[in-house]
């Protein structure tokens, strides 16, 4: 047994790094508990072809009609249209919604929610020198509180494309 | 006879002219590959033998990659990899060479990951940590069961990758600074898990123990040092003592790997530290002279530590 007391140290090692890591990251997260929802738009590309995309302007979510250099709306002949989303952050889920029902929703669009929550989009993580990486962990999200720990959420998308998805604002009142 | 009889035994046979250097390399190298030098011989051939076949294979997948089915793909990748491992079984049963063995299980190994990246892939299969997992199961379990080199060395590679590849999804959701710091440490952690493994592996006597340990130890410290080196700030004070630990620990293990590594290290701390806070001050042509003198003093000092402390029994 005791010859065999570096053998073990050598293995635990390993396993204690990783449930420090898993502390670090897990802890801090226990503590987050961002209060306000938001509202987010895929497939919101400024394409002729959509006919129209949503944006946010003095905190109502409006829906603008995209027009010719002659001012005649554009003829929808895209299948694809922008799709309204809510997020709850509390249940970690989306549902669809429509233009008339955010009739009376206030809008912040701002990047920081205000209790000070932001949406980053983790793509830019490639995996270890680029040799180690999972397809995953680019085509994710985080609800993320300053520089520190971040929740992961999934948002709705068209094919687990996150370039498609737009975030519009965080919801003040419903 | 014990080992101070024998070697003062030699000085005096040397001294007469009795015995020559070549002899007495030849009587120790006889002992330590247990068999004469076409042993020596069988493993060269056994290893060039092998690497050509794997060349041959990876050649060959490359040209008719395009033109083979799912299954061919797979049973050319991840079936080599287990045919190779039943292969070496058998000539383990057979009691021939055991270079072969560890030629065979060798070629298993390092196609094994292969195979099963290349298996993932065609049944589109996302979650790619699964892989060092699956290599790392049967790498250690091996290495419990045959104890030899080749799976000693698989269970450290794919150790190392399934550590970080786990330590990466662990920290997906976290700041990139922070993520990067995080590596860093998992990384000096693994320098200092390294030297451990040097050194279990050297007192488990085994023929390749030495060699390879003194390569764990040099890869360990570069390791930690060179990780440590890149965080810089208070790390930079620190580092002081972690080259320091190195040197005398080199000195307690006698290990000729981790003086060089340490020595290297101080040179190159040494050059950091006048780079960032004196070559502005002083100028770097006078911080080029006083690098240059220190790294002399540094290298005189490791020559002297080598002479009194580890050349009797270096590894």
């Amino acid at each position: 047994m005791k010859k065999n007391i570096p053998l073990i140290i050598a293995a635990c090692i390993p396993v204690v790094m990783i449930i420090v890591v898993a502390l670090i990251v897990y802890i801090p997260r226990l503590t987050l508990n961002p209060q306000y929802d938001f509202l987010y738009v895929v497939d919101n590309q400024h394409y002729r072809s959509n006919g129209f995309y949503y944006v946010v302007t003095d905190g109502k979510v409006i829906q603008r009609e995209i027009v010719t250099r002659n001012n005649t709306p554009v003829v929808p002949t895209n299948y694809s249209r922008p799709q309204l989303y809510i997020f709850d952050t509390e249940t970690n889920t989306s549902r669809g919604v429509s233009l008339e029902e955010l009739e009376n929703t206030i809008i912040d669009s701002h990047e920081l929610s205000p209790d000070e929550f932001h949406i980053e989009n983790n793509r830019g993580h490639n995996g270890i020198f680029e040799l180690f990486g999972s397809r995953n962990s680019r085509d994710s999200m985080i609800l993320q509180k300053g520089s520190g720990a971040g929740i992961p959420i999934t948002l709705q998308t068209v094919h687990s494309n996150y370039y498609n998805v737009d975030i519009l604002g965080w919801i003040i009142n419903q | 006879m014990d080992k101070e009889q024998l070697l003062s035994t030699v000085t005096e046979f040397s001294r007469n002219k009795t015995i020559t250097a070549r002899e007495l390399l030849s009587a120790y190298e006889k002992g330590k590959w247990g068999e004469g030098k076409a042993s020596v011989l069988s493993k060269i051939l056994y290893t060039i033998g092998a690497s050509i076949l794997l060349v041959g294979i990876i050649a060959l997948i490359g040209q008719y990659w395009n033109d083979l089915s799912s299954l061919a793909r797979i049973v050319i990748s991840l079936g080599s990899s287990i045919a190779s491992y039943f292969i070496a079984l058998l000539i383990l049963q057979s009691g021939k060479s055991d270079s072969l063995v560890q030629t065979a299980f060798g070629v298993s190994a390092i196609l094994l990951p292969i195979g099963l990246a290349i298996t993932f892939i065609e049944f589109e299969y996302d979650n790619i940590i699964v892989i060092p997992t699956i290599a790392l199961a049967v790498a250690g379990l091996s290495l419990a069961l045959f104890r030899n080199f080749v799976f000693t060395i698989a269970t450290i590679v794919f150790g190392t990758w399934e550590l970080y590849q786990v330590i990466e999804k662990l920290t997906t959701t976290l700041d990139y600074s922070l993520r990067s710091d995080i590596f860093i440490y998992t990384t000096m952690v693994l320098g200092l898990l390294y030297i451990l493994l040097g050194y279990i592996i050297i007192n488990l006597k085994k023929t390749w123990g030495e060699s390879f340990s003194s390569l764990l130890y040099f890869a360990g410290a570069s390791t930690f040092l060179g990780a440590a080196l890149s965080l810089g700030g208070v790390w930079d004070i620190l580092f002081s003592g972690f080259v320091t630990s190195m040197i005398i620990l080199s000195l307690y293990l006698k290990s000729r790997a981790l003086l060089v590594a340490g020595t290297l290290f101080i040179v190159i701390y040494l050059i950091k530290l006048t780079s960032e806070y004196f070559a502005d001050s002083i100028g770097w042509p006078v911080a080029l002279v006083v690098i240059g003198l220190f790294t002399i003093a540094v290298g005189f000092m490791a020559v002297n530590l080598h002479k009194r402390f580890i050349s009797k029994t270096s590894s």
